[in-house]
């Protein structure tokens, strides 16, 4: 009987180079931190600012859950199993800040 | 009388083949197991292919999201209902809010998962030396980032005066102080884990992981939480 699991599978794909995820990461806080200091100077509304640090988070927490967390190499019941309530989230959200 | 007693053995072991898959002691390669005795093959029971574990963790982890999006949303509708005057020198709850001390804990954060994944790394190539250092260094920023995070609360609490009387601060404290009960949870898991990769409770190897790859899940999560926080509470 073959035991091996999608999780053993999953182990013999390359790892991401996770560095490079780390660097992007701590980039896109720097860039939403340094825009919300220069927003008073900057004239932009306050909406697309708003729009903009969302996308960034969401950027953000993507590529966490993609890279570190493996869903893009893992089976894709995870990403069905975490995906669905995440969904629920995102309508919710974009139901309150609109 | 003979022929009478095998057919009843051959009836008798037809009904425990049929039941025995049911059970999770049943053992395919089992001396006692009887598929060989006969014709044909009894299949065992239908899996995913994936470890109970793991699935366990993703199934945690899905309940948590819709955990933290009520809280995020019960933040998002009140925090900005207090009444004018509620707080000294500014309009609202959020312009209390130290951004840059936030945006240094969201760094800390971020390179605690950097680290925990370096471990799970390292752990896989069985590198025993790099996979300690990397929980060690993981509980350190997760410490350090709890320990700002007091200091934050500290500061909001006895020098600004935001109580749990506002609904600022109220729907604040208990998203903030939901995730990070949900780090010094984080920690104590880390802090067993540790327990175990330093010798105690036989250790990782390259073979067993799984332990740190569903912490590693975890820590990750609150991860993610918190880089939502920081853009929907902090910045927005």
């Amino acid at each position: 009987m073959d035991h091996h699991t999608q999780s053993d599978v999953a182990k013999t794909h390359k790892n991401p180079n996770y560095f490079a995820v780390f660097i992007a990461l701590a980039v896109i806080t720097a860039i939403i931190t340094g825009v919300e200091f220069l927003s008073h100077s900057l004239a932009i509304p306050r909406e697309l600012l708003n729009s903009f640090f969302v996308l960034m988070a969401v950027t953000k927490a993507t590529l966490v859950a993609m890279f570190y967390m493996h869903l893009k190499q893992d089976s894709r019941l995870y990403t069905v199993l975490f995906g669905v309530p995440v969904m629920f989230a995102v309508i919710l959200m974009f139901m309150l800040l609109i | 009388m003979a022929i009478g007693h095998k057919n009843q053995l051959d009836i008798r072991s037809k009904i425990i083949i049929i039941l025995m898959p049911h059970f999770s002691c049943y053992d395919a390669a089992s001396p006692f197991n009887l598929e060989e005795n006969l014709s044909h093959t009894v299949h065992p029971p239908p899996t995913l292919g994936l470890d109970n574990r793991k699935f366990g963790i993703w199934a945690f982890l899905a309940s948590e999201v819709l955990f933290f999006s009520v809280l995020i949303a019960n933040f998002l509708v009140l925090s900005k209902q207090d009444p004018a005057g509620a707080f000294h020198g500014v309009a609202t709850g959020r312009e209390l809010l130290n951004i840059p001390l936030t945006a240094l804990n969201t760094f800390i954060l971020l390179t605690s998962s950097f680290t925990v994944v370096l471990a799970l790394q390292a752990i896989q190539r069985d590198e025993q030396l790099k996979f300690r250092l990397a929980l060690l260094a993981t509980l350190l920023f997760g410490g350090t980032f709890i320990g700002i995070q007091a200091f934050e609360y500290y500061q909001l609490i006895a020098v600004e005066g935001v109580g749990m009387g506002t609904l600022f601060g109220a729907s604040f404290f208990t998203l903030t102080g939901f995730h990070g009960a949900h780090v010094i949870g984080g920690l104590i898991w880390l802090i067993i884990l540790l327990f175990k990769a330093f010798g105690l409770q036989g250790g990782f190897s390259a073979q067993d992981n799984l332990g740190v790859e569903i912490f590693g899940l975890y820590w990750h999560f609150v991860d993610i939480v918190w880089l939502l926080l920081f853009s929907l509470v902090y910045l927005i």
